[in-house]
């Protein structure tokens, strides 16, 4: 079918009000290709087909080769009575999407390397194909297990990470500790860690500003958001309670039994723990008086018995000489607690909106696991809903993501000096430094026209080999091998494969490969006229790579995680 | 039978705004024109609840005093407004609007049922909606009333970096957002320009083929088509403009000064965009609040003049606000905490200047907060019928809320 013919009908269905049950009779009836069919109809999503994207290899390994088919087995199974069944339904919604469950192991393995890290590059997944999906798993969620030194003698070689000296006289450790964070993203053999430090730092969010730069409050945080990442959240929640940087972005220190300050205790409850409209205003009273008494002294945590209130509180019903303590284990005792908290881990990880059925059987691991993080996430990663047509490629892919993605899964050196602020603040992400106390945000907002274009001069600088990204390998001919740079086809399913899973439509490729091919013939001329023989390094196949590499950074699929 | 549905579960998922956005985009469009297609709306952000108490001061009423203590700013400082307020004095150039009849002051702003919470309150001034149910921003909404065409990308300017303000949060249109000119163009490759005008031409083909049925395949889609012809648009007025009014060097009056860069373009922008930080003031607040105060008041100053320089200071409404006032104690750390009613301005030329509404009752607290006295919505109302000549009933919902008449009469 036409691809304008579904656009055309997928309008005048919305338009009309119709289910999209009713869009599947329409589909299937339209729908003429045999069953040897390599797209799935309507959608003109490849799956696995033997003729355009599929590489001839000749001895390069490259795994996607033997990509095999999505498929949706359990959607063809309701195929009869659910889906198909015009007029019955007209709120999506009310279909089991989780059914849907994609098969092909190497496409699975991308969307888990990109969901817990930040994708991987051949190399990387080729070992975890290797490893095999369940052991992969493991090897993500036990990650305090891998030696990780690479990574750390890297970051001392910049006189980051442990190598870090705060002393007064540096102004301002803000771009040090995001140039640390960006690498560790890049190269870390942990990326789960690194993928539940930002989590956790879009969850209980901090910032440089409120919080000096010229401190070592901030680091510290980091650190302590690593070694904790898997840890019990009661436990957590009392070292983050007890964090300098958070003692002074949420003004507890200046919380006093004199006079308290209700800023901790509000955003605790509202924002890391239970959410809002769980909670009374005296319940938000009561709590900062069990808070008081805890600040700073000489950089560390101190706690100052003479401004803590130690009479009676009474919070969330419950009434005793409750000191900080006690009201994070009353607010872990309400079982909003483990809804809020595995849903914010559900949908970073996998999708919007999860049933209230997942939410109450991962809210029950982790009450029954005192609150484990890592028992929560392991039922996640090895639950259907993970690899679920609704999950596949429905989150935007944050600014840091983004980036760090890029030098990783096309194995780029850098060290990624200033990155984060020449390109990931006009992306609308700034780490260390959110917009506000509700920390970063997951899904649509990512995107507006200014983001957008963002992205765009992001892949324009990565694929031109800009200095202002530190590149320091970045050589086009090298990113794509040379047994398939024989081809356009190669060419173009190589970069595609490794970029975009091979999970695209015909028209989308075709694009790509018309493009490729009208480079030599058309603009050779205007680049020669240009150029002029005045520079002898330019290189026309080279620049057609460079360009082929934007074209697709710059997709609108490149922008989904 | 082949597996033929693989679409349903991708396209099932749409959230609600993108699903509707299909329809919207061949239902009749709205045929509704801004009756006032000259006039600008430029909407100014005070984030983290301002310390209304310390900005539009009582200074007559003992009790500020007694309740403010260390706090207070002192009577002799403040510029006297009526002989009953007056100005916190950094806010000279406030001082000077309201002198020429440009500064009207609506005392007493807020709702039933305070909110505490940054987020809830100011989603609930942002969608004009204090039950949380509207998804949409009330601009947003009002964007969504009007016609669409190829030329009103600009109708909603916001400025900054990232983030669209949730007030302009709309079904069917995507408003720009934007620091600087340059930043928001579309960068060529400097190696191989003989490819830039192919390589826009693909980029956009990709865009306008990439899957309905994706979650974000809308969104993605309108979002290019805007992005790549307003920032022509804008770079256009960029270059076309010339004034001779200094802004101040802060990154709030380059906002500003891009918005003015785009009213006098002509680019038809109905409501701007400005946010300023950092009122979030429960410590350290004698020296962050009157820090920002004047920030906001010299910038704000700056675009007026050159509103006025450009022959359309009858054209441009400013209007601040900020999701709560502050506790009317201080809370012994030099700052207060979340409060409740505050102050809104409206400034420029078509203001009829003066104080409206009650003036903070500093006894009948409520919560050691001050009561609100006159719902946001009647000043929301107000901007939306009087200014922007748009039906407030089909934007804020089905109950009313009366007018302000703080507007000279239409013109």
């Amino acid at each position: 079918m036409a691809d304008l013919d579904r656009r055309e009908f997928l309008r005048a269905a919305a338009t009309l009000g119709l289910s999209v049950a009713a869009l599947a009779v329409f589909e299937q009836a339209c729908s003429i290709s045999d069953s040897t069919a390599t797209t799935v109809p309507g959608t003109n999503m490849m799956i696995g087909s033997n003729d355009s994207l599929m590489i001839e290899s000749t001895g390069e390994t490259y795994p996607t080769i033997q990509t095999s088919s999505i498929t949706y087995n359990s959607v063809e199974k309701q195929q009869s009575d659910t889906l198909v069944n015009p007029g019955s339904e007209s709120s999506p919604g009310a279909i089991d999407l989780t059914k849907g469950i994609i098969e092909d192991p190497i496409i699975r393995m991308k969307h888990l390397a990109r969901r817990v890290g930040f994708g991987a590059n051949e190399k990387e997944l080729n070992e975890l194909l290797q490893m095999g999906e369940e052991a992969a798993i493991e090897w993500f969620l036990n990650y305090e297990e891998i030696d990780d030194s690479d990574l750390e003698n890297r970051l001392s070689q910049l006189g980051l990470g442990s190598s870090m000296s705060f002393d007064e006289s540096k102004a301002n450790y803000k771009h040090a500790l995001q140039q640390e964070t960006l690498l560790r993203m890049i190269y870390s053999k942990r990326p789960l860690q690194e993928k539940m430090v930002l989590f956790w730092h879009g969850v209980i969010t901090s910032a440089f500003g409120k919080v000096p730069n010229n401190k070592r409050y901030m680091a510290d945080q980091d650190q302590l958001f690593r070694e904790n990442a898997f840890s019990h959240y009661d436990d957590f929640l009392k070292k983050v309670a007890r964090d300098p940087a958070m003692l002074i972005y949420l003004d507890n220190r200046f919380n006093k039994k004199e006079k308290p300050n209700e800023n901790f205790a509000r955003e605790l409850m509202e924002l890391f723990s239970m959410g809002v409209g769980t909670f009374t205003e005296l319940d938000v009273k009561e709590a900062s008086r069990a808070f008081t008494g805890w600040g700073i002294k000489d950089q560390e945590t101190g706690f100052f018995p003479y401004h803590h209130d130690s009479d009676i509180k009474t919070f969330m019903g419950q009434v005793g000489e409750h000191d900080g303590d006690d009201i994070i284990d009353i607010i872990m005792q309400q079982p909003v607690t483990s809804g809020f908290i595995t849903k914010r881990l559900f949908e970073f990880f996998v999708y919007d909106n999860p049933s209230d059925e997942i939410i109450e059987k991962l809210s029950a691991i982790f009450e029954r696991t005192r609150y484990s993080v890592k028992a929560v996430m392991s039922e996640i990663l090895a639950s259907d809903e993970f690899y679920s047509q609704r999950a596949y490629r429905s989150k935007i892919k944050s600014p840091a993501e983004l980036i760090a993605g890029a030098f990783r899964v096309l194995k780029i050196d850098t060290d990624a000096n200033w990155v984060m602020q020449r390109y990931s603040v006009p992306m609308g992400q700034e780490l260390f430094r959110p917009f506000d106390v509700s920390g970063f945000p997951e899904g649509h907002e990512w995107i507006n026209s200014s983001t957008l274009i963002s992205r765009l001069n992001f892949a324009n600088a990565f694929a031109t080999g800009s200095k202002s990204l530190h590149l320091n390998t970045f050589e086009p001919h090298k990113i794509v091998p040379s047994n398939f740079a024989n081809s356009t086809q190669d060419i173009v399913g190589y970069l595609i494969s490794l970029l975009l899973d091979d999970v695209i439509s015909d028209e989308e490729k075709n694009i790509y490969v018309n493009y490729f091919d009208a480079l030599t013939e058309t603009t050779r001329k205007v680049g020669n006229k240009q150029w002029n023989g005045k520079n002898k390094q330019w290189n026309l196949e080279q620049e057609r790579l460079r360009s082929l590499i934007y074209l697709v950074m710059s997709s609108p699929d490149y922008q989904l995680a | 039978m082949k597996s033929s549905v693989a679409i349903l579960p991708a396209f099932a998922t749409l959230p609600a705004v993108f699903r509707r956005a299909v329809a919207s985009s061949i239902l009749e469009s709205p045929t509704n024109t801004s009756p006032y297609p000259d006039r600008t709306l430029v909407i100014v952000q005070m984030a983290g609840g301002n310390d209304g108490l310390n900005t539009v001061i009582p200074f007559t009423d003992g009790k500020y005093y007694d309740h403010r203590s260390y706090l207070a700013v002192k009577e002799n400082e403040i510029l006297d407004l009526d002989g009953e307020v007056g100005l916190h004095p950094v806010l000279e150039k406030m001082k000077i609007l309201w002198d020429k009849g440009d500064l009207a002051i609506v005392q007493g702003v807020g709702y039933p049922n305070q909110s505490y919470s940054h987020f809830e309150s100011m989603h609930i001034w942002q969608t004009s909606d204090n039950e949380g149910k509207l998804k949409q921003g009330w601009l947003g909404r009002y964007f969504d009333s009007l016609k669409h065409t190829q030329d009103s990308v600009f109708q909603g300017l916001a400025t900054g970096q990232g983030q669209l303000p949730p007030e302009y949060s709309a079904e069917n249109y995507s408003a720009p957002v934007l620091r600087t000119v340059s930043e928001y163009q579309l960068k060529g490759d400097p190696l191989y320009i003989g490819a830039n005008q192919s390589r826009a031409e693909a980029v956009m083909k990709l865009y306008s083929a990439s899957p309905l049925q994706t979650p974000y395949g809308i969104l993605l889609d309108n979002t290019m088509e805007a992005a790549y012809k307003s920032s022509q648009q804008i770079k256009e007025a960029a270059d076309q403009y010339v004034s001779t009014i200094e802004y101040p060097d802060t990154s709030f009056a380059n906002s500003l000064k891009l918005i003015a860069q785009a009213i006098t373009a002509g680019l038809g922008v109905k409501v701007g965009h400005v946010r300023i930080g950092g009122f979030d003031t429960h410590s350290d607040q004698l020296v962050e609040q009157p820090d920002l105060l004047k920030t906001m008041s010299e910038a704000i100053y700056a675009f007026l003049q050159d509103i006025r320089a450009a022959n359309k200071e009858d054209d441009v409404l400013i209007m601040t606000w900020s999701e709560f006032g502050r506790r009317v104690g201080s809370n012994g750390s030099g700052g207060t905490d979340h409060g409740a009613a505050a102050p809104m301005f409206l400034m420029g030329k078509p203001v009829a200047g003066g104080i409206y509404g009650e003036k903070p009752d500093l006894v009948g607290l409520d919560k050691d907060n001050l009561k609100f006295t006159t719902d946001f919505r009647s000043v929301y109302s107000t901007v939306l019928s009087q200014w922007l000549g748009a039906d407030p009933e089909a934007i804020i919902g089905s109950e009313r809320f009366d007018t302000i008449p703080l507007l000279l009469k239409s013109k």
